[in-house]
């Protein structure tokens, strides 16, 4: 079956962010960002202290069990019928599209139907629940997005951080080569196939170089990681960020102001 | 300049494939890798072009609609085939595996008093190292699509399903060519497919069988589809006095009418064409009136392995597959290791899939894994294949603990390992007790000068990542202390 | 007894219940492929020129000249055209020095001079296809299977009343259902191969040329 058409709910009071794990350890200012820009929208953010994991690395092993039980304890985390935004296409994917399978014939299934309806991408939802509005206070510079292939094929969002980008008057977006070919992350087959990843990932440093752009964006923690660790190893001045912090970071009110 | 490919590997049966070595062997060859990597992008483009002028999602619908329906009354169909098939002349056999199939085939040659075998493009014939078989029993056997031919020549296999030779280039077939038949050493692809061209017509005349694969089986009319651009397909079946059609079971449909979709999804996923240069619908044998065409036709269905993944709702989607190839044109592990890496007969992801489920995951134990699940196969597959959800699921199959648990697929259970459950475990009990998880994340942030700076495969390629100072938790719990009055 | 593969085989796939029930095929996107009769002309011109394949559109009383101009540029000596064919006798009587003649006996007994001294074949088409820009062809005793591949060129007459958008609105329009001829074909442009590096060669192993004369009022 093709895939259904979404319905996004009008802007809410409240959401809940679920955080992940990787933004937790690595990137919390990017969670952090995404909380700000939510703010800023007038919606307040409830942040479960109590959330870990999604289950994905386990899930994605094969580790169905395993990553049933760490799953389970996320289901009861958010109670209200908030929506649920997550700063990671690849989480909110395995929560929004996997745990219904997952699930599937538990006696938590309609829990997981239930959560999984509501979950949302982060920046997706800025676009299309909040219709955020974003002012340019920065410099010039050029910019280059690399979007997940949880976030481009099983979210479907790919059009939301160029589309947030563009909103940005002194923001230049360029597209590398193969713009929709995957980084070479893919969680554990970056350890388990490293030559096959690394290959991957040498190419898509090379692509994001070849635009010349000042910086790189990604949607997804993991793509970023990997993206930013090639780059760091082969010393290419090839900075990168998650999109959520460079948006926050770019439409602070002026200095002088 | 060229560069020696490593071997087209056979695979003995109840050996593992050597994946491994075979990848590091085709990443480091930049000529293999550069030959892909221009062939790949330039189908993708092609492909998509040729999607432009259709709604490829309500037709992509309608493939997956058609396949499941079909495979949903295999077995009526495949008796109703037959019947048809009969009626018209056309001498069915059955093969439960691919030693039987090459042993039916044989006796056909056998009968027929055969020396020559000329063959049309047929991966299900690579299935079962048919040519081997043949050639051991001293029959002449010639590859006659332009590509299998070159592979033949090389003593290869087909590193793709739809152009077996796509790992080399001209200069290579040149010498190659030149090698083996003493034609000019040219590179010019005009000049060495004519020379093949030549060579090959004499063939035709001189073969005793031809045979040849099936696109799709009709099974109201008794009709077998092949779908080809040279026509040496056509010649196969045509010229000389028997041709022996060889199909996997999985191959047949209801009528024509189901034929037309799944030929516009067909030739458009694999090469980018709106239609091959020949459709060919083959009937019946050559009939009293008639001056051509071969006096014996023989139908030879092939399970091999195809009855048993039939059994799985949902490995049975496997059997969707019409062998586009678009999965591995727009795979980016495919690309850069290329067809012979995997060391079977099917690559890329409908090879990783299919692979586990004929071999065993004890032959075959980094197929499932050597995804990053992009999500690329899933999009193009014509027929809608969930490759990405079925690699998962053979990932599941691997580490299943219940070796009790009846599975379709062989060596379910047989990648567990006593170390990794312990990891998994551990990670279980961290992450289902927030506490705990809270204190461990908080420790790795305070002791991060301490996280090791080598991670095995990671950072090979990269820098190992760097914990924050604070976790978002820490931070979010700061923020809302900082909030409340 | 052991069991025949056949039994085995059947009886196996028959051990499990019914594979789910799925969604029922809809055939619009194919039935709602059509084109004017002249868009469909414009369609199938465009569509043979993508796969290299020439049409020319010409009326009944112009189309022995224009065959004929056709045969003299590919310098054709010896011409596969059905006896039956219309269009020989004409040709015959305006080009003596061209050697016209039938497909009139069983491969084996002439197949090397057809494959190596037949300069040209002339058939008609049971369709056109719009959509693919192909040709229908039925092979017939008359215009048996290999007229339309052994022959370097290969020149089609196709009446524009047989144009159809697509194969799928032939075969739902002539339902083709059940018991079918020994062979049918698609023919969409020459013969071709990319299996040399992605290099597009025309003429593989059959033709390497194909013409369409698509007559205008018939």
């Amino acid at each position: 079956m093709s895939q259904p058409v979404v319905l996004y709910p009008s802007k809410p009071d409240k959401v809940y962010l679920f955080g992940t794990c990787l933004v937790d350890l690595f990137y919390p200012e990017a969670g952090l960002a995404g909380v700000e820009l939510l703010e800023r929208e007038g919606i307040e953010v409830i942040y479960p202290q109590d959330q870990t994991c999604c289950g994905q690395p386990a899930y994605t092993s094969g580790r169905s069990d395993e990553a049933r039980a760490v799953a389970r304890t996320q289901l009861d985390l958010f109670p209200e019928d908030w929506p649920v935004v997550v700063p990671s296409g690849s989480c909110a994917g395995m929560v929004r599209h996997q745990y219904p399978k997952l699930f599937a014939g538990t006696e938590d299934a309609a829990r997981a139907e239930k959560l999984a309806a509501r979950v949302w991408d982060l920046a997706d939802f800025l676009v299309n629940v909040c219709h955020i509005k974003l002012a340019d206070t920065g410099e010039p510079v050029t910019i280059a997005l690399h979007t997940s292939c949880s976030s481009r094929r099983e979210m479907g969002v790919a059009d939301s951080g160029p589309a947030l980008l563009r909103q940005l008057n002194n923001v230049t977006l360029v597209e590398p080569a193969k713009v929709t070919e995957c980084c070479g992350f893919g969680g554990s087959f970056a350890v388990r196939h490293a030559d096959i990843s690394g290959a991957m990932a040498n190419d898509k440093v090379a692509a994001l170089a070849q635009t010349g752009c000042d910086r790189f964006l990604s949607t997804d923690c993991g793509c970023l990681m990997n993206i930013s660790g090639v780059a760091e190893k082969q010393q290419k001045a090839l900075p990168g960020e998650h999109l959520l912090s460079f948006l926050w970071q770019r439409t602070q009110p002026n200095r002088e102001a | 300049m060229t560069q020696t490919h490593p071997k087209a590997p056979q695979h003995g049966h109840g050996s593992a494939i050597n994946f491994r070595p075979q990848v590091k062997a085709a990443l480091t060859n930049t000529q293999l890798r550069g030959n892909f990597d221009r062939a790949m992008t330039g189908l993708m483009h092609k492909r998509s072009a040729a999607f432009a002028d259709w709604d490829l999602e309500a037709l992509r619908d309608l493939g997956q609609a058609i396949r499941q329906q079909a495979l949903r009354q295999l077995p009526d169909l495949l008796e109703q085939l037959e019947r048809q098939c009969q009626a018209n002349g056309i001498q069915v056999h059955w093969a439960r595996n691919g030693d039987e199939a090459c042993r039916v085939i044989t006796e056909i040659c056998q009968q027929r008093q055969a020396r020559t075998v000329i063959k049309g493009k047929s991966m299900v014939t690579e299935e079962m190292e048919l040519n081997a078989h043949l050639e051991q029993r001293g029959y002449t056997v010639l590859e006659s699509d332009l590509g299998e031919y070159i592979v033949q020549m090389a003593k290869e296999t087909p590193s793709h399903i739809i152009m077996p030779a796509i790992h080399k280039n001209t200069a290579e077939i040149a010498e190659l060519m030149h090698t083996m038949t003493g034609v000019e050493q040219r590179e010019d692809a005009h000049y060495l497919t004519d020379q093949a061209r030549q060579q090959l017509r004499e063939k035709f005349m001189q073969a005793d069988v031809g045979i040849s694969g099936v696109n799709f089986a009709v099974a109201d009319s008794g009709t077998l589809c092949l779908v080809e651009n040279e026509g040496n397909g056509r010649l196969t079946t045509t010229t000389p006095p028997c041709h022996i059609a060889v199909t996997g079971i999985e191959k047949v449909v209801p009528s024509l009418t189901d034929v037309a979709p799944l030929l516009s999804l067909l030739t458009r996923s694999a090469t980018g064409q709106s239609i091959t240069t020949y459709v060919n619908m083959i009937s019946r044998p050559r009939q009293p009136d008639e001056k051509d065409g071969p006096e014996a036709v023989h139908l030879v269905l092939v399970d091999n392995g195809r009855s048993d993944i039939y059994q799985d709702d949902e490995l049975a989607q496997t059997l969707q597959c019409i062998r586009c190839g678009a999965c591995m044109n727009h795979c980016p592990v495919y690309t850069r290791i290329g067809g012979h890496a995997y060391g079977t007969t099917y690559p890329g992801p409908i090879g990783q899939v299919l692979m586990p489920q004929l071999l065993g995951l004890e032959q075959t134990p980094d197929f499932a894994s050597a995804s990053s699940l992009c999500g690329s196969c899933g999009e193009v597959c014509p027929v809608r294949i969930p490759l990405p959800s079925l690699l998962l699921r053979l990932r599941r199959e691997a580490v299943d603990g219940d070796q009790t648990r009846p599975s379709t697929v062989p060596g379910h259970g047989s990648k567990r390992s006593g170390m990794e459950s312990l990891i998994w475990t551990f990670w279980r009990v961290v992450h289902r007790h927030p506490g705990l998880y809270r204190q461990t994340t908080r420790l790795a942030s305070r002791l991060r000068a301490l996280s090791p700076k080598r991670l095995g495969g990671w950072t090979r390629y990269r820098t190992a990542p760097k914990l924050a100072k604070t976790t978002l938790h820490s931070a979010m719990n700061a923020r809302s202390r900082r909030q409340q009055p | 007894m052991t069991p025949s593969a056949r039994q085995t085989i059947l009886s196996r796939l028959r051990e499990r219940p019914p594979l789910p029930a799925t969604q029922q095929p809809d055939f619009s996107v194919m039935a709602n492929r059509r084109w004017s009769l002249e868009d469909g002309i414009e369609r199938f011109i465009a569509q043979q020129a993508t796969v290299h394949g020439e049409v020319h559109r010409v009326n009944q009383a112009d189309l022995a000249g224009a065959v004929l101009a056709r045969l003299q540029q590919a310098n054709a000596h010896r011409v596969l055209i059905a006896p039956g064919q219309p269009l020989r006798d004409d040709l015959a009587a305006s080009a003596p020095e061209i050697d016209f003649h039938g497909y009139d006996q069983p491969v084996e007994a002439w197949q090397s001079e057809l494959f190596h001294q037949t300069d040209a074949a002339i058939t008609g088409c049971h369709a056109g296809l719009a959509d693919t820009g192909s040709l229908v062809v039925i092979p017939s005793a008359d215009e048996p299977r290999l007229m339309t591949l052994a022959p370097p060129l290969h020149i089609a007459i196709l009446p524009v009343s047989r144009l159809f958008s697509s194969w799928y609105q032939l075969i739902t329009e002539e339902d083709w259902k059940g018991p079918m001829p020994t062979n049918t074909l698609l023919i969409s442009g020459p013969s071709k191969t990319a299996d040399i590096e992605q290099t597009l060669v025309y003429g593989a192993h059959g033709p390497k040329a194909l013409t369409v004369f698509l007559i205008d009022g018939l």
